[in-house]
């Protein structure tokens, strides 16, 4: 049945990928969709995305968001050669990756930062790496070892110079 | 590392869940963050503190994410020109209206900055750092206004020949270079040695030295450097790309190679309607090579009949071929917003070119002006008008007490990076040079 799916065109002509998450939950995605992920786009080059393409450490609920920020995002390069179509929906798009990682806790937005990064979505890389910065830049130094579960390899001292070397960095 | 302090780490590392994402990650994560968080995340662990203060790789990807995301507005480094005890601010334009003004900020006190008028030698930063120098002495410093950082460049006495200094950027080794060229002024027409000073940014050390070039043999260098009238529009070169153009004092421009430390087969002549004249300089304007005319302003507005001061800008898009495009001439008076015709700038220059998203074209985009008096100007051309974007005195960044240092530069723009200008603690000069 996936290699039917597979073999499945849209109204548009595209062929039709199925993308299959770790648990096993089946997406059917244009190739122009899927090849915004470098690592799809290789494998549809190399022809080897007949029976689906298993994502073996992605989550199902991930690989949503990933698919629905893919389906947003694969009028981008199409339309960058006009540039009237691209500005007007720049907004929208802006608007839609905000709302994406807004309400995500931090173990799931390193998940999906960890989905950008295997199937190698360039732009979903940045703009969640964007958003855990944003969240991080106002935070201390003890915050941002408990975020990211860092252990404190400095002595007491060597902590107190390399703070005294920048304290303005520590006003607020 | 003693025995002690071995076993404590051990012991505060056992418990500990493993990090959720891989150091690579974690770094793309830092490469967003701004310099202030970064500065102050060196002391996580000894990870993040030699990933932010001595990995090449990191801070340039650090570099371009930030410049990306800086592009516009750029942010300038201001300090007024009303007194030798005043601290340098910061200050982020915001032209989106909708957005809130930003606060200056202020960088350095008067207390973290050498005594004497200190002014920066270009309106730009070179990829984050700035080359400042002293009016009347010839002690020159290197500052980066992001980390906040300044050193003091080595290699200066009290009776020094007059040079003149140029601040460039290696990309192939991420490494910033000062090259000077030094002349005997006695001389007619005066013999010149050219000098450079390469900054290791991970070992600083008080032993780095000038040199002589490295590709001095293969290609020699001009012989003579004409000198003209004491002016600190000549004082440095201008960085454009992996180059370092100096204009000398026949109005011809020497290109030197930051990378291989060549110089260019010849030298470029400016446009020819510029050339039998003297009152022009370089700058850089979006990644071009730019001359533009400078005029003393405020004379001419004061007194009765002006003689209508023009700013002329001259592009050229391929300098190897020495072909130039004049991109715009601004009458200042006819822009003039009528209350303002009294500011006393001094002098105007453009440093900044950019589009506010509406028009990609080349000549309808807008200039950005910086004056003597501290103003910031921004230039439509598409209108032609003139809208005056930053002014100390409403910023209340230093109170008014006369103009009389003006005749320095004040602002300029800078990049956010993290290169190190050296040795933080021991290299710092406070006190008189």
């Amino acid at each position: 049945m996936a290699a039917a799916a597979a073999e499945a065109t849209t109204d548009g002509g595209g062929k039709m990928i199925i993308l299959i998450s770790a648990d096993g939950k089946r997406f059917e995605v244009t190739e122009a969709v899927a090849s915004q992920s470098q690592l799809i786009s290789n494998m549809i080059e190399d022809d080897c995305t007949e029976n689906g393409v298993r994502l073996p450490n992605v989550d199902g609920d991930i690989l949503t968001m990933v698919v629905d920020y893919c389906n947003m995002h694969a009028g981008d390069a199409a339309a960058a050669g006009d540039t009237m179509k691209a500005s007007s929906t720049e907004e929208e798009l802006k608007k839609f990756d905000a709302e994406l990682v807004q309400a995500l806790e931090n173990p799931v937005l390193f998940k999906l930062i960890l989905a950008a990064n295997f199937l190698n979505i360039k732009s979903l890389l940045d703009m969640t790496c964007q958003r855990v910065a944003d969240m991080m830049s106002g935070k201390t130094p003890e915050q941002m070892r408990e975020t990211f579960s860092i252990e404190n390899d400095f002595t007491p001292e060597e902590e107190a110079a390399i703070r005294q070397e920048n304290a303005w960095a520590f006003d607020d | 590392m003693d025995g002690t302090r071995s076993a404590k780490r051990m012991k505060r590392f056992s418990g500990a869940c493993p990090c959720p994402l891989p150091d690579d990650i974690v770094d793309e994560i830092l490469s967003h963050l701004p310099i202030k968080s970064l500065l102050r995340f060196r002391c996580v662990s000894r990870r993040f503190h030699a990933t932010i203060t001595s990995s090449h790789l990191f801070q340039e990807a650090h570099f371009l994410q930030r410049k990306q995301r800086n592009k516009h507005p750029p942010r300038l480094f201001i300090r007024p020109p009303f007194g030798p005890r005043q601290p340098f601010f910061a200050w982020q334009w915001q032209w989106q209206h909708l957005i809130p003004r930003p606060p200056v900020e202020e960088i350095m006190t008067a207390r973290h900055l050498p005594h004497g008028t200190i002014f920066p030698l270009a309106s730009k930063s070179c990829h984050g750092l700035v080359l400042l120098k002293i009016t009347g002495h010839h002690t020159h410093y290197l500052w980066n206004p992001s980390t906040r950082h300044i050193l003091r460049l080595p290699g200066t006495d009290n009776t020094p020949p007059p040079a003149t200094y140029g601040l460039g950027y290696c990309s192939a080794t991420r490494r910033h270079k000062v090259v000077r060229v030094v002349g005997c002024r006695c001389c007619s027409p005066a013999t010149v040695v050219w000098e450079v000073l390469a900054l290791d940014g991970d070992e600083p050390s008080p032993s780095s030295s000038w040199r002589p070039p490295a590709a001095a043999s293969t290609t020699p260098p001009p012989r003579h450097w004409h000198y003209s009238r004491e002016n600190w529009r000549r004082g440095a070169a201008l960085c454009n790309g992996g180059d370092l153009h100096f204009l000398r004092g026949d109005g011809d421009i020497v290109t030197f190679n930051v990378t291989d430390e060549s110089f260019g087969v010849s030298s470029l002549k400016p446009p020819p309607e510029l050339q039998s004249r003297d009152d022009f300089e370089l700058t850089e304007l979006d990644g071009c090579l730019c001359v533009y005319t400078f005029t003393d302003v405020k004379l001419q507005l004061v007194d009765e009949e002006p003689e209508s001061p023009t700013c002329e800008i001259w592009v050229t898009r391929e300098a190897a071929a020495g072909s130039w495009e004049k991109l715009c001439s601004i009458e200042w008076v006819s822009v003039l917003p009528p209350d303002h015709s009294c500011l006393r700038w001094y002098w105007i220059a453009p440093i900044h070119m950019f589009s506010d998203g509406n028009n990609e074209e080349k000549k309808k985009k807008k200039i950005m002006f910086a004056t003597g008096t501290g103003h910031v100007l921004v230039f439509d051309p598409s209108v032609g008008t003139l809208e005056i974007i930053f002014s100390p005195e409403d910023e209340a960044v230093g109170e008014y007490h006369d103009y009389s240092n003006n005749e320095v530069p004040t602002l300029g723009l800078f990049e956010e990076s993290l290169a190190l200008v050296g040795n933080t603690s021991e290299n710092i000069v406070f006190s008189q040079p």
